[in-house]
This record gives structure tokens, sequence and C-alpha cells, in this order.
């Protein structure tokens, strides 16, 4: 019933291997185990635990497992399962636990959520949000379906599910930027900020747009990060899946 | 300013159509139109050329436009509309400025902006 995709090398020692096997074991969901390599990697394991008629796909890893074991799970009618090591803080949020023995409680009690994932390029699966690394602010075009907006980006994500963010729209990409004076880099435009403009209140540099899609270009290119992971960089696109995965994440009142 | 779907935040330049994107809060400058189901607030460093068209619209930046509200235009004292205007309940604050034509559709939901409108609506009196 169980197909795990284990990304031995995110475990401490040897030790906690056999530990979380165990504890799979004693929840009454051991099943058969894969490790990806250069040779067999985790998206042919996905796959080949679907053609073998596993009811569920889980992975045991980091985001990079994650997202490559998601990318084959959009629109499969198997489930798709998730024992974060060392994988960033969203995954965890997003599925509901704080430590991996968490996870696999989850596993055990099967509560599915039919979940979107955001895609680049329509290629690379981000669960929770992606950034353009701004070292530096950098001007930046952003087209939209209906529209095109330019600035000066200090900061930029763009959200699939954003961790402690009400999303409103489950089936729209949060756009979040904070912008800046395309002036500022000069004695002048230091001087103004110093100053200060009278009633202008704070934060009004920031700029939100919900949308399906978009596309971004950038006069130098910019790279964009998945949980600190490079993974691609502009010009880009930009998607909301369409299709959904069926993740597995806490059910209510789960010890 | 609670529960806004969308910000146009300052210093960013926004050209085309913003439609269907729910309450809208802009701080920067657009070029083209927006319309909106629900309020547009217009901010103080806002720029707006281009029809905006909302159930209620604040201003407190500068519209260049045609603005149309079903329920409410308000025109705060930092404020602008060059432009004519179409609103059910319209409140210019001190210091505000609007220059244009005013449409506003009376209790029977007719809108009454020119005299000889005004006119026939004063000769059916006396008959009665």
């Amino acid at each position: 019933m169980y197909y795990y995709i284990f990304d031995v090398r995110k475990c401490k020692n040897r030790r906690q291997i056999e530990t979380i096997k165990d504890h799979l074991t004693d929840l009454g969901i051991s099943g058969e185990f894969a490790v990806p390599d250069r040779i067999r990697p985790a998206r042919d394991l996905a796959e080949q635990g679907v053609f073998k008629g596993y009811s569920t796909i889980v992975a045991i890893g980091a985001d990079d497992l994650i997202d490559e074991v998601a990318s084959v799970m959009l629109s499969k009618q198997q489930v798709f399962g998730v024992v974060p090591l060392g994988a960033s803080e969203n995954i965890y949020k997003i599925i509901g636990a704080n430590t991996w023995e968490e996870a696999a409680v989850n596993l055990r009690y099967r509560r599915v959520t039919d979940t979107r994932v955001g895609i680049i390029n329509e290629q690379h699966v981000f669960f929770s949000y992606c950034e353009l690394a701004l070292e530096r602010p950098a001007s930046v075009t952003v087209e939209f379906e209906d529209f095109v907006l330019q600035a000066k980006a200090k900061e930029f994500f763009i959200a699939n599910q954003f961790p402690n963010f009400v999303k409103k729209f489950p089936d729209k990409l949060d756009v979040i930027m904070k912008s800046v004076d395309p002036k500022s880099t000069t004695l002048w435009g230091k001087l103004r900020k110093a100053i200060g403009v009278p009633g202008v209140t704070k934060d009004i540099d920031l700029t939100l747009v919900r949308t399906d899609g978009l596309r971004i270009f950038s006069p130098r290119q910019l790279q964009i990060k998945v949980d600190g992971r490079l993974a691609a960089k502009t010009p880009a696109t930009f998607g909301i899946s369409q299709k959904t995965i069926r993740l597995i994440t806490k059910k209510s009142g789960n010890a | 300013m609670e529960n806004v779907d969308t910000i146009i935040g300052l210093n960013v330049n926004l050209k085309g159509n913003l439609k269907n994107q729910g309450s809208i809060q802009v701080n920067g400058s657009v070029e083209g139109e927006i319309r909106s189901d629900d309020n547009v607030n217009v901010g103080e460093t806002a720029i707006i050329k281009g029809p905006v068209s909302a159930k209620v619209v604040e201003v407190s930046g500068m519209i260049k436009g045609l603005v149309e509200a079903t329920e409410k235009l308000e025109i705060n004292p930092t404020g602008k509309v060059i432009g004519d205007i179409n609103v059910k309940t319209l409140i210019i604050k001190q210091g505000a400025i609007f220059v244009g034509k005013s449409t506003m559709p009376d209790q029977a939901g007719d809108a009454i902006n020119t005299k000889e409108q005004k006119e026939e609506v004063e000769e059916i009196k006396p008959e009665k």
C-alpha cells in the first residue's frame, strides 16, 4: 500500500534510517522502500511506484526530493505523503507537522487534501513559495494577463502557500513585492528619503496581486530560489497547477 | 486598510486594465482602466490615468478620467478628480479638487443632469 522514496543522505546516521523504518512499521504503515540515485532519480521511482499499483507514494527527505516527487503526483489518483527530513519550515507547516515523527502519524490517519502547486517554466514545482534573490534592488517587469507592472524591487515573492498567511484565493498565486524609489540610489534620492515626504504612511511600498500566471523580465539576470535552492533564472514564467495533488495532511484530533 | 485584495505599491507603474481583482488599493501609478465590484482606494501618492469603476471610490491622490461609483465617491482633502463622474453619493471634502461634470441618479434611478429635465419635473407638479 505504501511506497517510500527515501533519501537516506538526509539521515544523520545509519541508525536513524532503521529508526524511521521501525517507526513506520510500528504505526502499521510499512511498505516498499526505494532509494533514489543518479541512475534511478526520485521522479522515475515515483512513476514506478504508481505503475506497481501502490495507493500511497511517500517522499522521505528534503524539499528538493519532495518537489520532484510532487511533480509526478499531479493529477494522479494515488495519494502523496511527506515525511520531512532536513526540509524547510514551510513543508512542515503545509503538512501540519512539527517533526518527522508527527508527519509519520499523519500518514497513518490519512487526511487527504487536494493541493495545488506553483510551477516555474512548466518544469519546476514548488509547494510553498519562490523568491527572486535580490542582494540589491533590481528593475523588474512583470507581465500579467491584462496588465504589466514595472518597478524597482527590493523583495519579490511568488507564493502558492505562504506559511502564516491566509490564502484568500486557493486557485491563484500571490505575488508580493516591495518596491523602492527608482532614484533612491542617487545622492538626491537618498536625501529625499532621509528627509521624508510629509503625509506618506509606511508600507505603501507593498504590492500584492493575485493571478493564475505571470512572466518576469529583468535587465540583469536574476536568480529564482525555492526554499533557498536555485530553481531558475529570469526571464521566467510562473503558474499555478490546474491539476491537484492528493496530499496527506494533519487530521484534526491527531495525538 | 483591511481586507484589501489587490495593492499597487508606491513607485510601481501599471499599464493595462486592472479588472476582477476584488477590492483595490492604489499607491503607485496606473495607466488604464480600473474596474472592481468592490471598493477602490486611491492613496495620496497614487496617480491614475484612466476610467475607474467600483462600488465605493475613495480618492486621496489623483484620477484623470471617468469615475463611476455605484454607491459612493469620496474625495479627500488631498484628492483630485479631473474628469466626469457618475455616482450615487458624492462627498467632496474641504481642500479636494474636482474638475468635471457630475451625473447622479435620482430616487427613481434616472439621471438628472440637464436643465430641461428639471423643467419637465416642475411642469408636472401643478397638475397634481
